[in-house]
């Protein structure tokens, strides 16, 4: 009996290769958790495009097929890879599922030397990971909603094997993006980020050259959500992005698998109990990060890197008159032997932003003008003044959600007949509007992608689709005294035009303009705009079918606190195929908002549009109404 | 569906107008620029070759490198160091012209310099600023640094 016992336990022990691998075992690890993530298995499928990601040919649908046949590669070997130059035995090329196999099935395997996969790891002590989040970079359509990566944490001990403080420059940037050759504003770059035209990579790069390209070359702020991630969780994540990457392609999709899913996905591994990448419709990198601390205990601490532009902008503002006096005759070249340091701080500052901004081109008299500069500064030996805050509103997770379902009513009436009452339902896909909170948001800002209104006018037993906007994107960037910045607008919607005098009539509508903004106060909680713009307007219920309307858009915004806005706004376009005096068409508007936290918003808007000097046509509401943000 | 990515796609047209223009940095004087390659065999990976936004052209796993400073001849230990002084070239100047900063502190640690030493090299560095940053080189200013590290960190 006992040595049936000591058999027993013996062959329990026993490791196993492809030949004793015992059946219930393998079948509880093809269908665990664990393995479906390796294999980015989601509904029943990979969301791997490429097809050296899979060692069975049924591997894409097939888990246990795929672990199977990783088992067999591991023991017979051969080259694998997706790139011909850097084909890599099958252990090599997988080291995270050759760590889970091993562990969970007891696997003995064959010995093998991995130096391509040894140097990737040479580069790193990793000790941690932090979730980085860039705010949006509104002149690049593939920016508008930010961007996360991940920050790979080194440990950094001292010759004497100490451990030193954290140099975060010198840690590595982990980021997943779309590989793209060629022109990034073209519109196929458009089309192609949306249609899955392109590949995705994963990149890693020193932290610091993340730092020159966000913060100080595009100036977005940065913001740094510690995680709580461990060395070996940490590892983990740096094992499996060498099996993607050099194994797998994606296809890239702007809206769905983009930058931050795969984030997700990354951090799934590292923390298999946490559950990120469900019931995503798509995804956007803000709301990718609130899933992320909802998670009880997951950042462990945030940290804030501002744009090279704010700290250019905060600097020249904290200076005295006198000091700004002295400030603009070292830009300008007459003041060569200053001597106070917080002008001369602020000064290289104003040179630096414009030279990162343009990739390290400054004109040649500035560039000697930066060059004297700094010898001078070098001769002042004072340390350099405080940083004056920056306002850290931008910060992404504190924002309201992205989807929204709104419900509002109020009054119509046009020129002298009786008001009607109607209501109005409302649900938007993304993202922000002019009167949303600015918080988490770039400020005076607005994307809208996916915008639909139904309206009901009860009286009349109407129910017509209001206004559906497919794309509305306003950029307002205040002129300051870094930077004189052009304000822009683009919309494009299907939509009842009020100054027709029909209620039933719908036209397509077109709209792009340009022009500028700036504060009114010091405060910055009064914004003034300009624009010059054109709208192309298309739809039965118009005169030759067809508008095309040069104009003006002029408004004020007020945000004297963070959750409450008002805007008072006219516009004034003229048809430039009309020949009657009744070309003119004006449109006001006056709209409140107060938000409650990051779901709930109130508002009240008032719109008069008038056709010129015909009373009879012009058309006035006022409606009230609730919003839900999710 | 179709025609809703395509009339989404094209009210971006006015955007292209933005196109970013291809302006190439001051180089310095021995024309070694935004990348580098290393005479040495190991390869070392991805260094990005442009900076903008979310999208890339660079390889995962592959050395990269731009034109100009092949002609140099660095030292494997001196690899990080260079790269780090080429990449933040004028942070860096920056810093050493005030004596202090991130930057410098993390060149510093890449040249063996333990914490309680960096103030000393910064300032250091701030007094012989002209001698150090040279007639525009990055190498040479490199090599400047790293002789004052070598007086100034022992410490």
């Amino acid at each position: 009996m006992k040595s049936l016992f000591f058999f027993i336990v013996l062959l329990a022990a026993q490791p196993s290769t492809a030949a004793t691998l015992d059946p219930q075992a393998v079948e509880r690890v093809a269908n665990s958790s664990y393995w479906l993530r390796l294999l980015h298995f989601h509904g029943g499928k990979s969301d791997v495009d490429g097809k050296q990601f899979f060692l069975s040919p049924t591997g894409r649908k097939d888990a246990k097929a795929e672990l199977l046949a990783t088992i067999e590669a591991f023991e017979k070997g051969g080259l694998v890879g997706r790139d011909p130059q850097q084909l890599q035995h099958p252990q090599c090329a997988f080291p995270e599922r050759r760590r889970f196999l091993r562990e969970e099935l007891k696997l003995e395997l064959p010995k093998v030397d991995c130096p391509l996969y040894d140097a990737y790891r040479s580069r790193f002590r990793p000790e941690g990971t932090t979730l980085v989040f860039s705010a949006a970079y509104p002149y690049n359509p593939g920016s508008m909603f930010g961007h996360t990566f991940l920050r790979i944490n080194s440990a950094q001990p001292d010759s004497d094997g100490k451990a030193q403080k954290k140099l975060d420059l010198l840690a590595h940037g982990l980021s997943y993006a779309a590989s793209v050759t060629g022109g990034e504003n073209s519109l196929l770059f458009i089309w192609n980020g949306l249609t899955g035209g392109f590949d995705g990579s994963f990149t890693v790069q020193s932290y610091y050259e993340k730092v020159n390209e966000y913060s100080n070359a595009e100036s977005r702020d940065l913001w740094e959500y510690e995680l709580d991630l461990n060395a070996e969780q940490t590892s983990r994540i740096l094992d499996h992005v060498w099996e993607l990457e050099l194994n797998g392609t994606f296809d890239y999709f702007f809206f769905t698998d983009n930058c931050s899913y795969q984030i997700l996905a990354l951090l799934e591994i590292a923390r298999p109990d946490w559950n990120l990448t469900q019931n995503w419709l798509h995804v956007i990198p803000s709301e990718t990060l609130k899933r992320v601390l909802n998670v009880p205990g997951a950042v462990r601490a945030i940290k804030f890197r501002p744009s090279l532009y704010k700290k250019a902008v905060a600097k020249i503002k904290s200076l005295s008159p006198e000091q700004f006096n002295k400030y603009e005759a070292v830009i300008d070249g007459s003041n060569e032997a200053e001597t106070d340091v917080s002008v001369l701080s602020a000064a290289i500052s104003y040179f630096y932003y414009q030279k990162q901004k343009e990739h390290g081109y400054l004109p040649e008299n500035e560039q000697s003008r930066f060059e004297k500069l700094l010898i001078q500064r070098s001769k002042v030996k004072e340390p350099e003044p405080a940083e004056p805050s920056v306002d850290e509103t931008s910060r992404p997770d504190l924002g309201h959600y992205a989807y929204r379902l709104g419900t509002s009513g109020g009054l119509m009436k046009r020129g002298g007949t009786d008001s009607n009452y109607f209501q109005e339902l409302q649900f938007r896909f993304a993202y922000h509007d002019l009167l949303n909170s600015d918080v988490g948001y770039t400020p005076f800002s607005e994307i809208i992608i996916g915008s639909a209104t139904l309206r009901t006018v009860p009286k009349e037993k109407d129910l017509i689709l209001e206004d559906f906007k497919l794309v509305s994107i306003v950029a307002l960037s205040p002129w300051t005294k870094v930077e004189k910045p052009m304000s822009w607008k683009l919309l494009a919607s299907y939509t009842s035009p009020k100054d027709l005098g029909c209620d039933f009539c719908k036209v397509v509508h077109i709209e792009g303009g340009a022009g500028l903004s700036a504060f009114l106060d010091e405060g910055a909680k009064s914004l003034s705009y300009i624009l010059v713009k054109y709208q192309l307007e298309a739809g039965g219920g118009l005169p030759r079918k067809f508008r095309s309307n040069p104009g003006l858009e002029a408004g004020l915004l007020w945000n004297p606190t963070p959750p409450f806005k008002a805007e008072l706004a006219a516009q004034l376009v003229t048809d430039i195929f009309s020949s009657t005096e009744e070309k003119f068409y004006s449109q006001y508007r006056f709209q409140l908002a107060q938000s409650f936290g990051k779901s709930i918003d109130l508002r009240a808007a008032f719109v008069q549009s008038l056709p010129h000097k015909n009373a009879a046509l012009r058309h006035r509401e006022s409606k009230l109404g609730i919003n839900f943000y999710f | 569906m179709r025609t809703l990515l395509v009339l989404f796609v094209a009210s971006f047209l006015p955007l292209a107008a933005f196109a970013a223009g291809d302006i190439s940095p001051n180089a310095g004087s021995d024309n070694c620029g935004w990348g580098w390659k290393v005479t040495d065999k190991r390869s070392l990976f991805g260094t990005s070759t442009r900076g903008t936004t979310n999208s890339y052209t660079t390889p995962f796993a592959l050395t990269t490198g731009t034109a100009g400073c092949e002609k140099h001849t660095i030292a494997k230990a001196d690899a990080k160091g260079v790269e780090f002084v080429v990449q933040n070239y004028d942070t860096l100047r920056l810093e050493m012209a005030a004596g202090q900063g991130e930057n410098l502190a993390a060149l510093a640690r890449t040249m063996g310099c333990s914490d309680s030493a960096v103030a000393s090299f910064g300032s250091a560095v701030q007094g012989s600023y002209e001698t150090v940053v040279g007639n525009g080189s990055r190498i040479e200013m490199f090599n400047n640094v790293k002789n004052v590290a070598a007086r100034a960190c022992t410490i």
